[in-house]
């Protein structure tokens, strides 16, 4: 039951990822990558829901494993971002050097590899499984302000309702499913 | 990527169950030496470079060449051609070829966000690795084991 527990993350993963790479290609990875984050923020937060029931276990598994096929969804959108832009930085200011880059975001995702079971485990230990949940959700929903700010090149905040709106805009026309 | 990272646990899980504690390492063995097998298959670009058509140089100089034989009516075409070398050089001088361009790229806050983006981003997922099992196991009583899917 576990792994099919876990299956409710990975399975969107595995289907809306490679769409995810086509919107950031399309759009800039700014907007998956801050849309993802933002709405991911709900999703952690309602991981509170599940509790403990005698007649309908069933039940809120069910709804475990759907807030974290929502969570997955929301976060296949930051991965390819975060990705392709490490890339974009060398092909900007380098000449070439994808393996430093590549190896740069290893260590990044590597720590956070190694903070997160640290993370996870102490905090559930300590004040429990809502306060870790919250706690991700504070972390993910900080971290669209840098991403909404520097991903995808620097722009000014007075440009920041515009620059959403022609992205998804653009996203809009050049999809046919999107653009009905 | 973050399939395989995801779907570790469930592997792990029901290997171990059906098969295990020594097939579970077994199998994390034999991806290693398919891994290494791939790596030792691929070629480096820069050695693929050796075998390919090598007179793309040669090919860019001589028009350049040509274009300083002609009269001086063609001056601001030739200062263009001319330019593109004259802006590489200099980003390969001494004082930056020295810094790898891994640390260098490093003082960009793009750079630096993206790096934050993928490292939260692997907190999210690697805090439920740890904690999910626990979870369900204190809500619903499921045990470590299972796994059976």
């Amino acid at each position: 039951m576990i792994g099919l527990v876990y299956m409710a993350i990975a399975l969107p993963v595995l289907f809306i990822s490679p769409f995810a790479g086509w919107l950031c290609d399309r759009s800039g990875p700014k907007v998956p990558a801050a849309g993802g984050l933002l709405f991911s923020v709900p999703f952690l937060i309602l991981l509170r829901l599940p509790h403990a029931s005698e007649y309908n276990q069933a039940g809120q598994v069910a709804i475990l494993c759907v807030i974290l096929a929502c969570l997955g969804t929301t976060l296949t959108f930051v991965i390819p971002p975060s990705m392709s832009e490490v890339a974009l930085v060398v092909r900007e200011h380098g000449s070439g050097e994808y393996g430093q880059a590549y190896g740069l975001f290893n260590v990044a995702f590597s720590g956070g590899f190694i903070v997160g079971p640290l993370w996870g485990g102490y905090v559930t230990q300590d004040v429990g499984w809502n306060v870790m949940v919250g706690t991700l959700a504070g972390l993910a929903g900080f971290s669209v302000i840098p991403v909404a700010i520097w991903t995808g090149g620097g722009i000014k905040f007075r440009d920041l309702g515009t620059h959403f709106r022609d992205a998804f805009k653009r996203s809009r026309r050049s999809h046919p499913l999107i653009g009905l | 990527m973050s399939v395989g990272l995801i779907l570790g646990p469930m592997l792990g899980g029901v290997i171990y169950q059906t098969h295990g504690y020594f097939a579970a390492f077994g199998l994390a063995f034999g991806f290693i030496g398919v891994d290494l097998a791939l790596r030792i298959i691929l070629v480096e670009k820069k050695i693929a470079i050796r075998y390919t058509v090598t007179p793309l140089p040669n090919a860019e100089e001589s028009p350049s060449i040509k274009m300083h034989d002609l009269p001086p009516l063609n001056e601001p075409k030739v200062d263009e051609s001319s330019t593109p070398p004259s802006t590489v050089a200099p980003a390969h001088n001494v004082w930056t070829s020295r810094i790898p361009t891994g640390i260098r790229i490093l003082k960009y806050p793009r750079l630096l966000t993206a790096l934050f983006l993928s490292f939260v981003q692997a907190l999210i997922l690697s805090a439920f690795d740890a904690t999910l099992p626990l979870y369900l196991n204190r809500l619903f009583g499921y045990s470590s084991f299972q796994s059976g899917i």
